[in-house]
């Protein structure tokens, strides 16, 4: 396993070097205080996952992830100190795969890396109906692949994964719960900005109006649900 | 023969005398029973000269009134045009025309032949004028006007006719006298209606700079002046900032001394001062639209009579110069916002001290959020560096080594906390904080919270009592959030009861919500300390509540997210049939108030 930290402040940059290397004692860690010296790092070693903080001396940790986004799907944690829902929709819009506040401890950090990886190496199989049609929406759970008006659509493996236990279940109400603790992970359970994030990164993707969903609809104070046409 | 003629010339004369008498009697009283039932007084004025002309057949009837040094032809009527002079004219008393000759002499003329008379004034409408009489119209002794009558014939009046139109204008001055003093009464009430009015109007405006801008349009209705301003003494000077002038307002920035010798005038004398032309333009500056005929400056005092303020009004029509009465009801207006300044003022002093403190209590929640901020990287490295000490130092013989690492733990977390919920009382002050609403079962959520306080309420060997309702009670709330109000309620329950206390979480349902209670039996809370308890930072200042690890916080944030969610949180104690003991009680609304469906 190789990881990326991008943390200015030393002493927190080698207290969560540490506790990596608790959890995964062969990983090799690298170490970038600013988010040029990310963007270079990224360039040369691979990361496997990357610790971005967003306070950052150069640049603002949501710019390095965005960049970081447009060239690789390289699962990444943003740290912040910032915990308000906004910064934290920001985070994930911008491309973060987990967004976690300081100050956290060594198991909370270990425990979301680990549901990152989960995540990002699960991939819902299919069980029956190898390939769903409906309305402009293909999807073939064999090949996991998305069409939208015969169009190609790219989905990350998280938004491959929500979008999979919604159809699975098309026709019923998933609550935020249910929705967070089957996709993201248990300790996601009151997570709702994460829910939030990805059912507009799917009806963008897959809506014909996302203004006006047909598929991915919600029921208010309690969940979503899939229509079929 | 001779004798018997004359005295029949002289009977028949005395008969035509007595005839043309009663003639005048009649058409007298004909005049005085149609003008003294009129009251309005321009009405008034035209139904004299009307009537009068048409009764006698004069070729013309011209009255006129006194206004301060002048006669001004109020109404005046003809053979040939009812009205002859379109507008009011104005003449000078004592000299320049014969009727002011008549008012400044108070005395009647008879003008028998006005083309070999120095006296007489011309006007084109009034050519074939040969002959006139005037008479005075007196009140009190006082001449108040003057009534004329004008014959297209040389020496077409006598003494007789002169005394015909004395008696008339004696029944006309009374009329004019009655009818001014109901137009007085009747401005009067007016008046004081308006002024009534106008102090309303101006109480009503608390902030400074809009009452200023309203007493400057009041004064301008008030007198018909073009431009106006209110100075207000401010150190050595008197400022103005905002001028109407040219039907508009104008951010200027006027400083008049206050020993210029017109203000100083009018500020000694505690009279209004009307101006002319030429001292106007020299105090209006940047007032260049117009030229400024006249002026009135009117004082502004405060209770104790020392001058506050200025009104500054100009006209520029030279025949409406400001009056007596413009500068009477402009001085009842400076004594009405006088009282408006003064709450102005006070309301702007208050205004600013809440600022301040509004400017101190931001700036110290900018000062916690931003130094809490700051905490949050260190208090990560010290409980991520704890935690692994922790998982390193498992063998027995480190015992001594966990209990150290564990106490840095806990106060680790106790720092964390307390940042955590300093920035979350500076998200709520600025209304930052939003709530995730979700519709939730509170039986399962005060289940999943016994779950969690259960630990702790077993170390310290208290028992946790749970009364929950028989069927599902679902409400709209954030579930993060609501479970933070809870666990700071039954934290305070926990860390107050002593060993061996009892905690009780109740629920119920009402109407339209539903009420949560967190009781225990610990020492209680004093009557006046009740309310006191929900305010930031706040302590118990004695009893056994303040010894514990109490930061002031946790209550206050539990207020306001409920009050977020449109609930209530309030406090008993001692509980009913009880010394001591302390409730929680906070109602959830079962619907989001307001609810707006969002996606």
């Amino acid at each position: 396993m190789r990881f990326l930290i991008v943390e200015d402040d030393p002493d927190a940059a080698e207290a969560i070097e540490i506790s990596i290397g608790l959890g995964w004692p062969e990983a090799k860690i690298q170490i970038a205080e600013t988010g040029a010296g990310a963007l270079a790092a990224m360039a040369i070693e691979k990361p496997d996952l990357i610790l971005l903080d967003i306070n950052l001396p150069d640049k603002d940790g949501f710019e390095v992830c965005r960049c970081i986004r447009s060239f690789s799907d390289v699962p990444i944690i943003v740290i912040s100190a910032r915990d308000t829902e906004i910064d934290k929709v920001k985070g994930l819009e911008l491309g973060g795969d987990d967004y976690i506040t300081k100050p956290f401890g060594h198991m909370e950090l270990l425990a979301r890396i680990k549901a990152v990886l989960r995540r990002v190496e699960k991939v819902e199989s299919p069980v029956e109906d190898v390939v769903f049609q409906s309305d402009n929406l293909t999807i073939d759970f064999n090949r996991r692949q998305v069409w939208n008006n015969n169009q190609a659509v790219e989905l990350t493996p998280t938004e491959y994964n929500l979008l999979y236990y919604l159809v699975r279940n098309a026709g019923r109400t998933l609550s935020h719960q249910a929705l967070l603790m089957h996709v993201w992970g248990e300790e996601y359970r009151y997570e709702l900005e994460y829910i939030k994030v990805y059912i507009r990164r799917l009806r963008n993707k897959l809506e014909l109006d996302p203004h006006h969903p047909r598929h991915i609809v919600t029921e208010w104070g309690v969940g979503y649900r899939f229509e079929a046409a | 023969m001779h004798q018997t003629e004359d005295a029949f010339t002289r009977s028949n004369n005395n008969l035509q005398d007595a005839v043309r008498r009663a003639e005048h009697l009649r058409l007298i009283n004909e005049v005085s029973c149609t003008i003294t039932s009129i009251l309005s007084l321009d009405e008034l004025l035209r139904a004299v000269v009307t009537s009068i002309q048409r009764a006698f057949g004069y070729y013309y009837v011209g009255l006129s009134l006194v206004e301060g040094n002048n006669l001004v032809i109020k109404a005046s009527a003809g053979k040939y045009s009812p009205y002859i002079h379109p507008e009011e004219i104005t003449l000078p008393i004592g000299h320049g025309s014969c009727i002011g000759h008549c008012a400044g002499e108070n005395r009647p003329i008879l003008a028998p032949d006005v083309r070999l008379d120095q006296r007489y004034r011309w006007y084109k409408e009034l050519m074939e004028s040969k002959s006139l009489i005037a008479v005075p119209l007196r009140f009190k002794g006082e001449v108040i006007g003057v009534l004329s009558a004008e014959s297209d014939e040389v020496a077409a009046f006598d003494e007789a006719d002169l005394l015909l139109l004395e008696s008339l204008g004696n029944h006309v001055a009374i009329a004019v006298v009655n009818a001014q003093t109901y137009r007085q009464a009747k401005r009067h009430a007016a008046e004081v209606t308006a002024l009534l009015e106008m102090a309303q109007d101006l109480n009503s405006h608390l902030e400074l700079g809009q009452l200023l801008r309203r007493l400057t349009e009041r004064a301008i209705s008030l007198t018909r002046a073009e431009a106006g301003i209110v100075f207000l003494i401010e150190g050595e000077q008197l400022i103005g900032r905002d001028l109407w002038a040219s039907g508009d307002w104008q951010v200027v920035d006027w400083h008049l001394r206050l020993d210029d010798g017109r203000v100083e005038s009018v500020f000694e004398s505690d009279s209004p001062l009307v101006l002319s032309l030429g001292d106007c333009l020299s105090m209006l500056p940047i007032w260049q639209d117009a030229v400024a005929r006249s002026a009135l400056l009117v004082s502004i005092r405060n209770r104790s009579g020392s001058p506050v303020g200025l009104i500054y009004l100009c006209a520029t029509d030279p025949d409406r110069p400001f009056l007596p009465e413009d500068a009477s009801l402009v001085t009842a207006l400076a004594n009405q916002a006088a009282i408006a300044l003064e709450n102005a003022r006070l309301y702007a002093l208050e205004r600013e001290k809440v600022e301040k403190l509004r400017e101190l209590e931001r700036l110290k929640s900018n000062f916690l959020s931003s130094v809490s901020h700051d905490l949050r990287t260190p208090l990560t490295s010290l409980k991520m560096c704890s935690e692994a000490l922790l998982q390193l130092s498992l063998g027995e013989e480190m015992s001594m080594h966990r209990q150290l690492i564990q106490n840095i733990n806990r106060n680790v977390e106790r720092m964390a906390a307390l940042v955590s919920d300093i920035l979350d009382m500076s998200s709520l002050q600025s209304g930052s904080l939003r709530l995730n609403y979700e519709r939730m079962e509170l039986n399962e959520v005060l289940k999943d919270m016994q779950e969690t306080i259960r630990p702790l309420t077993e170390e310290k060997g208290q028992t946790l009592r749970f009364s929950l309702t028989q069927h599902p009670c679902t409400v709209m709330a954030d579930r993060r959030r609501l479970e933070q109000v809870l666990m700071n309620l039954l934290s305070n329950a926990h860390r107050y009861t002593p060993q061996g206390g009892i905690i009780e979480v109740g629920l119920t349902e009402q109407d339209d919500h539903a009420l949560i209670s967190v009781s225990d039996n610990g020492p209680g809370i004093p009557p006046d300390e009740q309310e006191r308890i929900f305010e930031q930072f706040y302590r118990l200042s004695q009893g056994g509540r303040e010894r514990a690890q109490s930061k002031g916080l946790g209550l206050s944030i539990a207020r306001s997210l409920v009050e977020l969610h449109g609930g209530r949180i309030w406090v008993q104690s001692p509980l009913p049939s009880s010394e001591n003991g302390t409730a929680f009680l906070f109602t959830l609304p079962k619907e989001v108030p307001n609810a707006l469906p969002h996606r």
